[in-house]
């Protein structure tokens, strides 16, 4: 990619993520499939790095936390990850970027664009996110790792 | 047996996990790196619909071998490490 090009979407990477409809349609199916694994209760994508480590990594427990958060439990939602609902609205804007039509979602996906810019949220919550992994590793290492293993 | 080729198996899964996720770094941006690094879904899909570009098809190939070759090992109970359920 062109260092400009680059330089346009590196701080807004939602927006190109929206627009290539390819990839969220692999995204959102792959997330779906995710999904039915867990409410079934079967194995689905496993983190590596907790099963090598034994250190739950900043997204572990994230799809715990988001189909409890799809069945209403907000509660336990926010003990498994407080940043389920966050990742809820961003599939649910992901699933919407994917279903409707070029037409509908265009306009859409340029506000998105403009306000990740303007604001920087997408840095804010990834980084928001890696705070909070480091807050829950370093003053619950114990509780958190049990969390996860479940 | 199984539980030490399981082993192996997840250390080259994360090496790949995080060439790629480096590779996502240099050339798609550093929040995509990092969602990549995170989310390990994330980073095998963009990789594998990126994998010309980025120039990783035989890393993506050795990534998604590891991967069914664990799926393997964990079905066939050899993953005596195992930590418990950490679903991401």
């Amino acid at each position: 990619m062109p260092p400009a090009m680059l330089s346009q979407t590196a701080f807004s990477p939602l927006a190109p993520i929206l627009r290539d409809r390819k990839f969220g349609v692999v995204l959102v199916g792959a997330l779906g499939v995710q999904g039915v694994l867990a409410l079934l209760g079967l194995p689905g994508w496993q983190c590596p790095f907790f099963r090598l480590t034994g250190v739950p990594c900043p997204g572990c427990g994230l799809t715990r936390a988001c189909m409890l958060l799809a069945r209403g439990d907000l509660q336990a939602s926010i003990r498994f990850h407080a940043f389920a609902p966050i990742f809820l609205v961003l599939i649910a804007i992901l699933i919407v970027g994917t279903l409707l039509p070029r037409s509908v979602t265009e306009p859409l996906i340029n506000k998105a664009e403009t306000l990740e810019r303007q604001t920087g949220i997408t840095i804010l919550i990834l980084g928001g996110l890696i705070l909070y992994w480091l807050a829950r590793l370093l003053l619950f290492p114990t509780a958190f790792a049990q969390l996860i293993r479940g | 047996m199984l539980g030490i080729l399981a082993l192996v198996v997840l250390v080259g899964m994360i090496i790949c996990q995080i060439i790629v996720a480096i590779k996502i770094f240099q050339n798609d941006g550093a929040l995509k790196g990092i969602l990549a690094l995170i989310c390990g879904l994330f980073g095998l899909i963009w990789g594998w619909m990126n994998a010309a570009r980025l120039g990783v098809k035989q890393l993506m190939l050795i990534w998604t071998v590891l991967i069914i070759i664990y799926c393997i090992l964990a079905a066939m109970g050899g993953v005596s490490f195992h930590l418990g359920a950490a679903t991401p």
